[in-house]
């Protein structure tokens, strides 16, 4: 896998652009101040410098002008900068709005759950959203402590259970944006990615739709027999598939499998090769992660992967 | 495996007497001489040192490159767990100790530590809680980060004992720091040399005494929510699980209300030396005195209120954000001035570019740009971006490797030649300073680029994105280079031990009373002091013609040090009881289902047993009356009495708990009966404490081992005042507030 991960300094939305403004600031003041050290002790480095035995300078002790001075600058700069954060802070995370949010995002151990309240449909890591719309957010998570964190889009934002965090979530310009947990959460941390691709207003609306529908049908053949091997089996213990079975949501939901970039959470991109390597052993390709190897037949494990790629 | 033995053989001929010679082992482990102890804990130092060195270099290999698998998910969680809570509590904290146990009775002209058994005690910890923590690894090792998050660091989610080994560790260490900081405070207070006021203190002597005050208030905060949290893995308790009406937040106020702290408790000792050493090497006394230590008292009183800026993504609402952004930068500006000090010292000096000097000047930089970025921090706003990044990552390694382990290469630079009395190589040394900043520029400057770039901290892996794999190529680059410094620092001490040249007392023609007898110094440390009348007596001593001015009167106060030392111990227990009682406060400020304290807890016998309590400490002064008057009898009259009402207190308190063990009342029932338990169990147990250490000294009194020497009584009854006060604290909280309408 490759391309760019996106910069905090490439914000795509308001709220994103408004730390990224504070930043680009706050970089140049601390530059500032940087090149003033280093130029004091740089200069006294070289006209100071004593390379034999010489008698002692004299003995200057302080002066509490000079002192008074590099008191009450910093303390005049970082009042600037207090006042400068105050406004970032209310641009880029003004208050919720009372009633229900537009998306609720669960951490679970180790991906992330998306549940749309409001168009009723669930989606694992991956999810869509109409360019410069406004959506609000709010984190949950079932297990320990996971962290929201789209750096081109917004704010980072702690995902307690029960605490009900909000972030506001939005992109003007269409794209893939990389997401991530950011807050340690166990031994698959690291594969905890999220994708939010931001498209114009009829493309999500299609894209909604298909969420919307459940798992398209199948009447015959190595996808039915898959499909009967999902509900036969302890898959549905974890997943759910609309439509077909299975209600928990311990596993992400398998409805849209096959529409998916990647797999498990951002570790390898959603291949049939790397499906079917998943089925035969998800310890080889994500260690740690909850699901167990199960050991499938290939013939049971083919049929499985015959009817997970009709999930489109 | 044993660092003492080959270095010790080394300094043996030096340090030991003719007849410890032959037992030198012994006299090492038996040694209560604070620089031998001094010693003990920078050899522990370096050894805790190569072992987190090596844990950083295996993370470092493991992200070399994008999608690697060198080690296992589990091992490089467990890795970054040791290697942090190594560093800090086994590296960082003993090298400061290690350096103030050696110097600072040298520097204020004292014989040895105000305590110099409760001081051995105090090393020996440091090799315990290094064996508790590293016995984990027969049994799971932890794998929850060097904060320990709950719930992550709770049982469902880290089953294996690794945790509790953690905490326990965590615990015995956190029991030392606050005897050693105890034990340095009292020495600084109590054990100066005549004419060492407290305006004349070397900076260094000034920042650590800011710095132990720094230890003994922080770290009883921490051993509380270590308690709670051991306590809710093995007793069953919800204090910090949120489906049982407890709160993971609670623990990050509790973990940074010490974690904070913990910045400057180590980043103030590198002010310290930074502030002895820049000044030596440019041949002129420090640029403000005053200025550099009154804004080390301004970042001590700063540093506990602004702990909260690690928790700026955890919700806590405008109004808290912004009073921890504003605490939070306001804290730049005393640290600001100190960097201005620094650098002005420099100007007009005749500079000499010694490796100790090559630090402190590198420090001076690489502190600057992890100040700078802390800002960045400590500003909400952009903390909600950098936090949890690689930006954050190089920011603290900024302060804490750039910053402090600098500042203790100078330290081990410019008193190597005193503890040893050998000369490090200059030459050696210099190829291992530019190995050390060259690879810790090249290991953390890049990883701001990665932070900026979305990489988040405590990945075991990446994906390869554009840019991602060169840049943290380029950082594990840098950490072997840092390696190779580690390795030449090694071999440039080894090699000086046995070949350096003989420094003679005063090598950097240096000023402060350390350097006025011979290197290594004689057990008694000083033959004779010289007259101490300004800041730098050597200076005055070597120059007669142009003396330094002449800082206040001669005249010293120096106040008893039990007394004192208790007076410390009592501000650190206030701390611990200070946040068990916010803990109670916390949960029980709205009803919990289940019993309350309404519910379960009966006035009546309560304070029956309570006014027994308080009566005691009346019956306590009495005899103290009647010590002053020296009656003996009526003092063993008025001690046995002052047991009898303690003890009932207990025996109340008994019969209390057993009430509610019989109604059904037990540590796990909610998070009122936890909170309930753990506040008047430790108040209970320190009762006890109190209770025995009256015993003894009654039995001893009534033995008539005081009739030739002064008593414990005072410093044992301030001690006992203490903990019925507390008790005032507890039934008004615990018991009468609830029930008011």
């Amino acid at each position: 896998m490759s391309g760019s991960s996106g910069s905090i300094f490439d914000p795509a939305s308001p709220e994103a652009q408004a730390i990224t403004h504070l930043f680009v600031i706050t970089l140049w003041i601390c530059a500032a101040i940087f090149a003033v050290v280093a130029g004091l002790v740089g200069y006294c480095l070289a006209r100071y410098r004593q390379r034999e035995e010489a008698d002692d300078p004299a003995q200057t002790a302080g002066n509490k002008r000079l002192e008074v001075v590099w008191t009450v600058v910093p303390f005049c700069i970082v009042l600037v900068l207090f006042g400068l954060t105050a406004q970032a802070m209310e641009k880029s995370d003004p208050a919720p709005e009372p009633g229900e949010p537009d998306l609720v995002i669960t951490g679970h151990q180790w991906w992330w759950e998306i549940r749309s309240p409001k168009l009723g449909y669930v989606a694992a890591n991956e999810f869509h959203i109409p360019v410069g719309e406004r959506l609000s957010i709010r984190l949950d998570s079932t297990d320990v402590l996971h962290e929201f964190w789209v750096p081109r889009l917004t704010r980072k934002m702690t995902a307690v259970p029960h605490a009900g965090n909000h972030v506001w979530l939005r992109a003007d310009k269409p794209g893939v944006y990389q997401g991530v947990c950011s807050e340690f959460c166990g031994t698959q941390h690291a594969w905890m990615r999220l994708i939010v691709v931001a498209e114009p207003r009829e493309k999500f609306d299609a894209w909604v739709r298909t969420q919307q529908q459940p798992a398209a049908v199948v009447t015959s053949g190595d996808a039915a027999r898959g499909r009967d091997l999902f509900r036969e089996l302890t898959c549905v213990n974890c997943h759910a598939i609309q439509g077909v079975g299975g209600k928990s949501n311990a596993g992400p939901d398998l409805t849209h499998l096959a529409g998916r970039q990647m797999l498990g959470a951002g570790v390898v991109p959603n291949t049939p090769e790397n499906l079917r390597r998943w089925l035969t052993d998800p310890q080889q390709i994500k260690p740690g992660a909850l699901m167990p190897n199960f050991n499938l037949s290939p013939s049971r494990r083919d049929q499985l992967l015959a009817y997970f790629s009709t999930l489109q | 495996m044993n660092p003492s033995s080959s270095s010790s053989a080394a300094l043996t001929p030096a340090t030991l007497s003719t007849e410890e010679r032959a037992h030198w082992q012994l006299a090492w482990v038996a040694t209560v001489d604070h620089k031998r102890i001094g010693i003990l804990y920078l050899l522990f130092t370096l050894f805790f040192f190569a072992v987190g060195g090596l844990e950083a270099l295996f993370i470092r290999l493991q992200l070399a490159v994008p999608n690697n698998m060198l080690v296992s998910p589990d091992t490089f969680n467990a890795l970054f767990t040791m290697h942090g809570t190594t560093m800090i509590f086994l590296v960082a904290m003993p090298a400061v100790f290690g350096f103030a146990n050696y110097f600072i009775p040298l520097m204020i002209g004292a014989r040895d530590m105000a305590f110099p058994r409760l001081n051995a005690f105090g090393v020996w910890l440091i090799p315990f809680g290094g064996a508790l923590l590293h016995f984990s690894l027969f049994t799971g090792v932890p794998k929850v980060g060097w904060f320990g998050y709950a719930p992550l660091s709770e049982s469902p989610y880290s089953s294996s004992l690794g945790v509790d080994y953690w905490i326990i560790a965590l615990l015995v260490l956190g029991i030392g720091s606050v005897a050693t900081g105890i034990n340095l405070i009292a020495t600084i207070f109590c054990l100066r040399a005549p004419g060492m006021t407290l305006q004349r203190l070397p900076l260094f002597v000034w920042i650590m005494l800011i710095a132990a005050f720094l230890v003994i208030l922080a770290l009883p905060v921490l051993n509380a929510g270590l308690v709670m949290l051991l306590m809710d893995r093995q007793l069953g308790t919800h204090f910090f699980m949120a489906g049982g009406g407890g709160s993971p937040v609670l623990w990050q106020h509790l973990f940074w209300s010490f974690g904070h702290p913990e910045v400057y408790i180590l980043a103030l000792p590198a002010f310290g030396i930074i502030s002895e050493v820049i000044p030596v090497f440019s041949r002129k006394p420090i640029f403000g005195y005053e200025f550099v230590a009154v804004s080390g008292v301004a970042i001590g009183f700063l540093s506990f209120g602004v702990w909260a800026h690690h928790m700026f993504t955890i919700g806590m609402g405008r109004a808290a954000d912004l009073f921890f952004v504003i605490a939070s930068m306001l804290i730049a500006v005393p640290t600001g001035v100190k960097v201005f000090n620094w650098s002005t010292t420099m100007v007009r000096g005749r500079i000499r570019m010694t490796v100790p000097m090559m630090y402190a000047v590198a420090f001076l930089i690489q502190f600057t740009i992890g100040g700078l970025s802390g800002v960045t921090h400590g500003s909400a706003a952009l903390d909600w971006q950098t936090k949890n990044s690689y930006f954050l990552v190089a920011h603290f390694h900024y302060v804490i490797v750039g910053g402090v382990l600098f500042a203790l290469l100078a330290a081990l630079h410019y008193w190597f030649p005193k503890i040893s009395g050998r000369m490090l190589s200059e030459r050696l040394g210099r190829w291992t300073f530019w190995c050390m900043t060259l690879g810790f520029n090249a290991t953390f400057l890049i990883q701001h680029m990665l932070g900026f770039a979305g990489m988040p901290r405590r990945v075991y892996t990446y994906p390869d994105f554009e840019n991602w794999g060169w840049m943290n190529f380029l950082s594990t680059a840098g950490a072997c280079l840092m390696g190779v410094a580690a390795v030449l620092l090694l071999v440039n001490i080894l090699r000086s031990l046995s070949r350096g040249m003989p420094a003679g007392p005063n090598p950097w023609r240096a000023w402060t009373l350390e350097w006025a007898t011979p290197s290594p110094p004689p057990a008694h440390n000083f033959e004779a002091l010289p007259p101490i009348h300004s800041r730098r007596p050597l200076w005055d001593l070597a120059n007669p013609d142009r003396p330094d001015p002449v800082v206040g009167p001669d005249a010293i106060s120096t106040p008893d040090r039990a007394k004192t030392s208790l007076w410390i111990l009592i501000a650190s227990e206030a701390a611990f009881f200070g946040a068990l009682l916010l803990v109670f406060v916390y949960f029980n400020i709205r009803p919990q289902p289940g019993p309350s304290s309404k519910t379960s807890l009966h006035l009546v016998p309560t304070l029956i047993f309570s006014v027994c309590l308080f009566a005691s400490s009346f019956t306590l002064w009495r005899a103290e009356v009647a010590e002053r008057c020296g009656r003996h009898r009526g003092v063993a009259r008025w001690l046995g009495l002052t047991v009898l009402l303690g003890a009932i207190f207990i025996v109340g308190q008994g019969f209390e708990y057993w009430g509610l063990y019989r109604s059904g009342v037990t540590v796990g029932t909610n998070v009122f009966a936890a909170s309930f338990f753990l506040l008047t169990g430790f108040h209970g147990f320190h009762v006890t404490a109190g209770l025995i250490a009256l015993g003894i000294v009654l039995g001893l009194g009534l033995a008539g081992d005081y009739r030739n020497r002064p008593s414990p009584l005072v410093a044992v009854g301030l001690y006992w005042h203490f903990v019925d006060i507390v008790w005032v604290f507890v039934l008004s909280i615990a018991y009468l507030l609830p029930r008011l309408p």
